[in-house]
């Protein structure tokens, strides 16, 4: 009875500090934890043997499993003769499910270990694996600028940067179902097996801090644990860098966080069902003292939660154990809230609480399918009443008292119902054949509720967006890999549209749940736009610009991209792409140019339009008409100094002639009678006023004697036009050709010529000289008018 | 009663200066506190993180100091899925903005090609900033190219 007294009192100490209590109760046993430390070694067989029969953790683990204590103790270490790097890598391939799940770790990582007094990689690789390295770099760290830290912490976007490509390219290489091994693998060969050595040593140091049975197993059954507990959670990161930072006292000072508690008890969970006798065995329980027994766990009602897979699909942090799940480990406080493996017990059909982002995708069904998930859950199909029922549920707490809908920011949802909303919500369905089982069903999986507006709940969001981030990259994967070099065929653009498109519908449910917050939305309407949905992407634009009016630059936003596309577009005519997109913002532009009561961009376009026409058509008649005007000036300036000119040029015309005619009747007043020779002193006057009119004067006298020779009679005036024409001959010609050069005169003798002409040829049966002389003056007046 | 009206404008002043991505870069993947960003047409990735640096941070002595650290971010690239991170030309310099430090270089990617960087540094006088990494592996970015990350 002492003996067991003190066994329980050591217990009790050793939880709290078990390396003192150790010391202090030497005598009493020794826990296996104690036997594995390295100072025991020598005297690991002899003390083993007694340790696996009186520690009582060791009585709930699987015999196979249990420390073998005819091996060395080595041998029974879980590192014991494995190559850590590709056991690892296959066995917590499920670390991170999620490539950005595991790219926020690293990131965390980075930033912490830039926080450390590192200096290359090596440094790093042995600041994640050796302990004594890491307390020396973090007592040394604390002295770099903030600039050197931002510097350092830039690494962060490098990873950022180049983790998704080398997750692609892991994913073209290994396929794409290969999830958590492609996200491992994006981390590079020198990142990995340092990471992976430290997750599993994370996990190592959780398992023996915290599971005291831990030590009691042998080398392979130790491995099988932490491959396990490794590869069916996610490890939180204050877990691991709590261990990082100060080894298994981080991992305790952590360990009051809900998130690592979470993982604590997951982690004993799967130790429990890896590690723990069959369930004979792991009802002899020690809570009250060795050898005392619990009663067997009750039968678990149907709507109790299944106890977890060992690598669930989608592990999440923060799901807490089920309240009613019972404790089956024999180990008393280590394990208090583990539920116990129920060997052949039925599956539950009804699958409890759902989560927040559970929550979050049921409020962002569409009617629809928020039937179709109600038939699913029920595992029946519902009548039209029904249906009809689940969604007039559904709008409990979005309708006021007169039935009509109430506007979006007065919704009640996930957390705002009343009482009243919720009883209501019940008697709808109850109303119309749902039992209490499955309306509970439906209210605790969320069918039959709705998300308030500006309930933003930041984890279910967050995995919404990842979904759609996913769907996104596995839309992707229907175009060929850039490094094929080739163009997308028909058949593979089409699948990636449709898969895209649904990429875009699950990035939608993100930013309804986001409240409409600008990057999950702007996500989900690049995403139509890229799967070709331009009107989709429209709707949720103008969605967003509707719901949040106020944020800051969206609007001005929207016309820069406008202005930035038609200016691409007008360079690159032919991408269609550019040119619907450019109509989408259009379009979002007008809506919201209505909204506002403004003038659309097509209207101001076409008011622009219509006023430069006007414009133009009233200058174009303003100038006609200035024109006009200055035409008929000039028109009748000119038309009155013409008239003036010619009114000056006419009297001085009159003048003028009057004077010539005056002149011409002076000169032909001159004019005498051509006298016979026989009358020297009248010839003689006669022929000088002949000469003189021809070589200077204006040859009117000339010409008024030679019309009185040609009027002479026949008789008489024959002899005196013979006489007329041989004294001109002697004074104007010689040798026949005339004496005068200059043209006017000429034209003088011509004219006094021709004057006799018709008369001497009709006188004369020869003509003679006169025509003969008539045309020599001619041909000197052509010669004359011809000369330069 | 002046002073805190006069500091209240400055407050709502300064914010105006605030840098916004231009808007042709569209949103990719998101890590913790690093969100990637695209420009399709110019081929060019941004990732950017909010910044913890002050307006007197970004110092000639600052930077001085940081290039004895370069060497650290050469080794720091084999552990995340880069190396040969090679710095090029730099750049300090005040505008209203705040204060910004420029730093172009190139890497080589896991895949093997090439890719240049244009880190950005970027704090202003009301502990705003940020920190951006401007990349491309299809052409050269240079310490110029900052001004196709903002809205101008």
């Amino acid at each position: 009875m002492r003996t067991l007294l003190l066994m329980l009192l050591t217990l009790g100490a050793l939880w709290a500090t078990p390396v003192r209590a150790q010391e202090d109760c030497e005598t009493c046993y020794t826990p296996a934890s104690r036997i594995m430390l390295p100072s025991m070694e020598r005297q690991f067989s002899d003390l083993c043997d007694i340790t696996i029969q009186r520690d009582p953790g060791c009585q709930g683990i699987e015999e196979s499993k249990r420390l073998r204590c005819n091996e060395t103790q080595r041998q029974n270490r879980a590192w014991s003769g494995h190559q850590p790097g590709q056991r690892l890598l296959s066995c917590v391939r499920r670390i991170a499910t999620d490539m950005l799940q595991l790219g926020d770790m690293i990131m965390k990582l980075i930033k912490f270990l830039v926080g450390s007094f590192i200096r290359n990689h090596l440094d790093m690789i042995s600041f994640m694996t050796d302990a004594n390295f890491r307390a020396e770099s973090l007592r040394r760290s604390g002295n770099q600028s903030r600039m050197m830290m931002a510097f350092l912490n830039g690494a962060t976007r490098n990873f950022a940067r180049e983790f998704p490509i080398n997750y692609r390219a892991e994913q073209s290489r290994h396929g794409a179902f290969d999830v958590g091994g492609n996200s491992l693998r994006a981390l590079g060969t020198t990142l990995l097996a340092p990471f992976l050595k430290m997750v599993t040593d994370s996990v190592t140091a959780i398992a023996q801090s915290q599971i005291e049975q831990f030590q009691c197993l042998n080398g392979q059954a130790k491995w099988d644990a932490i491959c396990s507990m490794a590869a069916g959670f996610i490890l939180p990161p204050a877990a691991i860098f709590g261990f990082l930072k100060y080894g298994i006292a981080g991992i305790k000072a952590v360990a009051v966080s809900k998130q690592t508690q979470s993982f604590m008890a997951a982690a004993r969970s799967t130790f429990a069902r890896v590690a723990t006798a069959p369930r004979a065995a792991a009802r002899t329980v020690t809570g009250g003292g060795r050898g005392a027994t619990r009663a067997p766990p009750a039968p678990r009602p149907a709507a109790a939660r299944p106890a977890p897979a060992a690598a669930p699909p989608r592990p999440r942090e923060g799901v807490p154990p089920a309240p009613d799940a019972p404790a089956a480990l024999p180990e008393g406080r280590a394990v208090p809230d583990v539920p116990a493996p129920a060997a052949g017990a039925p599956v539950a059909p009804v699958r409890g609480v759902a989560s927040a982002d559970e929550l979050a995708r049921a409020a962002a069904l569409s009617d629809e399918a928020r039937i179709v998930e109600a038939q699913t859950l029920l595992g029946r199909e519902l009548s039209e009443s029904q249906r009809t029922a689940l969604l007039d549920a559904h709008n409990v707490g979005r309708r006021g008292p007169d039935g009509q809908m109430l506007p979006e920011s007065e919704w009640r949802g996930y957390g705002t119902y009343t009482a009243e909303d919720i009883a209501q919500k019940a008697r709808i369905l109850a109303d119309n054949g749902f039992d209490m089982a499955e309306r509970r069903l439906l209210m605790d999986r969320g069918i039959a509720g709705g998300i308030a507006p500006g309930r933003v709940d930041a984890d279910a969001l967050r995995v919404l967006r990842r979904e759609a981030q996913e769907a996104i990259v596995e839309a992707e994967r229907h175009l060929p890999a850039s490094y094929l070099s080739r163009a997308a065929n028909p058949a593979e653009l089409v699948a990636f549209r449709e898969a895209t498109g649904t990429a875009g519908e699950i990035a939608e449910r993100a930013a309804v749940a986001s409240g409409m917050e600008y990057y999950p939305t702007r996500t989900a309407w690049e995403t139509f736009e890229k799967a070709g949905r331009f009107d989709d992407a429209a709707r949720l634009r103008l969605a967003f610009m509707r719901a949040r009016p106020d944020e800051a630059g969206m609007a001005s936003g929207i016309s820069y991209e406008i202005r930035s596309f038609e200016e691409f577009v007008s360079r690159n005519p032919t991408d269609i792409v550019a040119r619907e997109r450019l109509a989408t913002l259009r379009q979002v532009d007008d809506a919201l140019r209505r909204d506002q009561g403004l003038p659309t961009r097509a209207d101001t376009e076409r008011i622009a339009r219509e006023a430069a026409r006007r414009e133009a058509t009233e200058k174009a008649a303003r100038e006609a008409a200035e024109r006009e005007a200055a035409e008929r000036l000039a028109r009748e300036t000119a038309e009155r100094e013409a008239a003036e000119a010619a009114a000056r040029n006419a009297a001085a015309s009159t003048e003028t002639e009057r004077a010539a005619q005056a002149a011409v009747a002076a000169d032909r007043a001159r004019a005498v009678d051509w006298p016979s020779t026989a009358n020297a002193s009248a010839y003689d006057r006669a022929a000088r006023l002949l000469t003189d009119s021809v070589r200077t004067g204006n040859g009117e006298t000339a010409a008024a004697i030679a019309e009185r020779v040609a009027r002479l009679p026949f008789d008489g005036g024959f002899q005196k036009r013979t006489e007329f024409i041989r004294d001109l001959e002697s004074n104007f010609f010689r040798g026949g050709a005339p004496l005068a050069t200059d043209l006017a005169e000429l034209r003088r003798l011509e004219r006094v010529l021709d004057t006799v002409e018709p008369v001497w040829n009709a006188e004369r049966v020869q003509p003679g000289k006169l025509p003969v002389l008539l045309d020599s003056v001619r041909t000197a007046i052509r010669a004359a008018e011809s000369a330069p | 009663m002046r002073l805190t009206l006069l500091l209240c404008l400055v407050a709502i002043a300064l914010p105006a200066h605030a840098l916004q991505l231009d808007q042709r870069f569209e949103m990719r993947e998101q890590f913790d506190g690093v969100t990637n960003f695209e420009d399709v047409h110019r081929e060019l990735q941004v990732a950017v993180s909010p910044t913890e640096l002050r307006f007197e941070d970004i110092n000639p002595q600052s930077i001085k100091e940081l290039q004895a650290v370069f060497q650290v971010k050469k080794e720091f690239g084999k552990m995340f899925g880069f190396s040969d991170w090679t710095p090029g030309r730099q750049q300090l310099f005040e505008n209203p903005q705040g204060r910004f430090f420029l730093l172009e270089g190139n890497y080589k990617s896991n895949q093997g090609k090439t890719v240049y960087f244009l880190e950005i540094y970027h704090a202003d006088r009301a502990k705003g900033g940020g920190e951006y990494l401007v990349t491309s592996d299809v052409k050269p970015v240079a310490l110029e190219d900052w001004k196709k990350v903002f809205t101008p």
